[in-house]
């Protein structure tokens, strides 16, 4: 199939539903909603009864298969690395029945991988947030947690067939094509249930909604995409196919999550809209680097070139997302693990993305020089940005759909550890035995070591050995993240009565003296939320939020005070002097030291002699 | 004026998850020191010469790693049931 005629369908799909998304059906926008829900709701019959129409059961549903998936996944993966060096060391399965082949073993983790565990987390993560975003739940929370179900077998009989001859020999689509096509099945009512969410609601459309939306399309284009795959091997078509599975699917949702967890995690606005915009129309309009084991044998030249920049252009909508994530979380990513979990798949988007960019350009048409560590790269694509951002999602997430925090922060803080090191030490190692296997297993280099009766050391099985064991991590962190997410959805403290999630934010709020910026976020303050000042300030109405000082201030000067120093810090301080109060830190006076007990005192004006006990006693009289 | 105390003592221990867990690493890693000092140039043994009952699985170290994801998941299989019964 032509190259160009693949391009422009997808665009022009994408460029569609962006328009339609936004501009509605017109005069049929109503009937469309109705008989969409209709669908969603009782399209499925007597299956849709089996599961609770309650707010976070669609996002928790299919949380608790992502998170299953993974588990399995990294087990899988783990295992293909570890018999990469000891290829026999699972020989004794084949008593039982299993004994695949290296092709047989890569067929399955890449379904396991990409369609269940990355794919289910994003996804659950997608409603969590959408619901999160527009008043509190899906349009059709059963519809959602069936299609889970559904999905979820879907991967399972990838896995089975993945262990069959039926897999054939291409880069990452081993399947058979008509077996994808059911995941755009699957994908539509998701891809409605999102859009009818959010025509549900009022408050307008934000970056990582049009992600999911938009990541959806990209699915269902590769629906009709793969039978027209059906009608014969393409080479570019397969290639097109993973490059969009990567970076109009995985990526965008991932994506997506890491939009709207960090800002959200940590209470801060996204710092800048255009940037995430700039992510938001990158990442359909470009080629993603990811995906760098898909190869093209000869095109033309000005193919060739034309993907190349259309290749690079896609590092455009992955530094913008580094830096505007990264500004907004600032100083302050310490806070929440998931955050640090979600930072950590940002920030390895850059070096992962600049090596899948040199290999997969000359994947296209070239020399495919770097194809010795294409393997390597897409699974660190797989599991250190997405596996990284899924689970920081989740971490942020899934107690929203339960209404209760996870279990533990120290299995929290396990968790990003081992994802950490695990991640990194596989990446670092694995990289250095391809390299070496490269260079030993060159011909040149194979015929002068025999020449000259040479064997070579086998370094690089030892680095295997020790990537492996990294890999293993992973794994673990996994298995970590189910047990935290598992107690917690049993015994996690109640995040409050309206749980499982916020509704949306107060039309109008009132503002009594002084406040923080925190504490109108926690008191779900929006941004386009109106705040008032009570006390006929003159100051009501659309203020800004960095006009909060000023009413403070003016009563101050209406109440005669003199010496209007005009600062917030120094307000506050006075109101506590003239009070007499002190207000006595989170961990108490005692874990004070001296010294600053005597500070305290003497800046409230108390008697700072004698012991530590006779100054908190002071303290604590004031 | 009272004189402060040049530096003083807190009564915090840590976790015996924690202490556990740094023995056990430390264990495993002066067996590792001590194996390949005795039995220079041999693999570590596999789960199957260890236990005789996994004889069948043969010496690959791998099935160790594998033991642990299938404890993990054992656990969690161990808490779903147990919260659902308490439930």
């Amino acid at each position: 199939m032509d190259f160009k005629i693949i391009v422009l369908s997808y665009i022009i799909w994408l460029l569609a539903v962006r328009f339609l998304a936004s501009r509605g059906l017109g005069p049929f926008s109503s009937f469309a909603k109705d008989f969409t829900g209709f669908l969603l709701g009782k399209g499925l019959g007597p299956a849709n009864d089996l599961i609770e129409d309650r707010p976070g059961t669609g996002a928790r549903t299919w949380y608790a298969h992502g998170i299953l998936w993974f588990i399995l996944a990294a087990t899988l993966s783990f295992t293909s690395l570890w018999t990469a060096h000891e290829p026999y060391a699972l020989h004794s399965l084949g008593a039982v029945g299993y004994s695949p082949t290296t092709e047989q073993a890569t067929a399955a983790v890449h379904v396991a991988a990409a369609f269940g565990a990355l794919s289910m987390l994003l996804i659950a993560s997608g409603f969590a947030s959408q619901a999160k975003l527009c008043g509190g739940r899906l349009a059709s929370e059963s519809n959602a947690a069936l299609m889970a179900w559904a999905w979820s077998g879907v991967v399972f009989v990838g896995v089975i067939i993945s262990h069959t001859d039926m897999i054939g020999g291409t880069n990452w689509f081993e399947l058979p094509p008509v077996y994808y096509i059911l995941f755009t099945v699957l994908g539509l009512p998701l891809f409605f249930n999102h859009l009818l969410t959010m025509s549900a609601s009022d408050s307008p459309v934000l970056i990582p909604q049009w992600f999911f939306v938009m990541g959806f399309a990209a699915l269902i284009w590769t629906g009709p995409a793969t039978m027209a795959l059906m009608t014969g091997e393409s080479e570019i078509l397969s290639w097109m196919l993973v490059k969009v599975l990567f970076g109009g699917w995985l990526l965008s949702q991932a994506l997506g999550v890491a939009h709207h967890v960090v800002p959200s995690a940590l209470g801060v606005p996204l710092w800048s809209r255009s940037l995430a915009s700039v992510a938001l129309f990158g990442t359909f309009l470009t080629f993603s680097p990811l995906g760098a084991a898909a190869e093209v044998g000869a095109v033309s030249d000005s193919l060739q070139a034309i993907v190349a920049i259309l290749l690079t252009l896609s590092l455009l909508p992955i530094i913008a997302t580094v830096a505007n994530l990264a500004t907004t979380a600032g100083g302050r990513m310490s806070e929440s693990y998931g955050v640090k979990m979600t930072m950590l798949g940002v920030a390895l988007l850059v070096p992962i993305g600049v090596g899948s960019l040199f290999t997969s350009v000359s994947a296209f048409g070239g020399g495919a020089e770097q194809s010795h560590i294409a393997a390597t790269l897409d699974t660190l694509a797989i599991w250190g940005v997405c596996g990284a951002i899924a689970l920081g999602g989740a971490h942020i997430l899934f107690p929203s759909t339960t209404g209760r925090s996870l279990a533990s922060v120290n299995k929290s803080r396990w968790t990003f550890f081992l994802l950490l090191f695990g991640v990194l030490g596989f990446g670092v190692g694995q990289l250095i035995a391809d390299h070496v296997n490269a260079a030993l297993g060159a011909e040149v280099v194979v015929a002068a070591l025999e020449e000259a009766g040479v064997t070579p050391p086998d370094t690089a099985v030892a680095v295997q050995v020790f990537a492996s064991i990294m890999f293993y991590a992973v794994a673990i962190a996994g298995v970590l993240s189910a047990q935290n997410m598992l107690s917690g959805a049993f015994r996690g403290t109640k995040l409050g009565d309206d749980t499982p999630t916020r509704g949306t934010s107060p039309r109008r709020h009132i503002v009594t003296g002084a406040t923080t910026v925190r504490n109108l976020l926690s008191a779900g303050v929006g941004l386009d939320t109106e705040i008032s000042m009570e006390g006929g300030s003159g100051s009501s109405g659309h203020i800004s939020l960095a006009d909060l000082s000023a009413p403070e201030a003016d009563e101050e000067s209406e109440e005669g005070e003199e010496g209007e120093e005009g600062e917030d810090d120094s307000g506050d301080s006075e109101e506590d002097g003239a009070s007499g109060a002190v207000l006595e830190p989170s961990g108490g006076f005692s874990k004070m030291l001296k010294a600053e007990l005597v500070s305290v005192a003497e800046s409230a004006g108390l008697d700072s002699s004698g012991t530590k006990a006779d100054i908190i006693a002071r303290l604590n009289a004031a | 004026m009272t004189e402060l105390p040049e530096m003083t003592e807190g009564g915090e221990e840590p976790t015996s998850a924690r202490v556990i867990l740094t023995i056990s690493a430390i264990g495993a890693l002066a067996f590792m020191m001590l194996y390949s000092v005795l039995y220079p140039g041999h693999p570590f043994p596999g789960l199957g010469s260890v236990l005789p009952l996994f004889s069948e699985l043969g010496d690959s170290v791998v099935w160790f790693f594998l033991m642990g994801i299938g404890l993990g998941v054992g656990m969690l299989v161990a808490t779903l049931l147990g919260e659902t019964i308490a439930d």
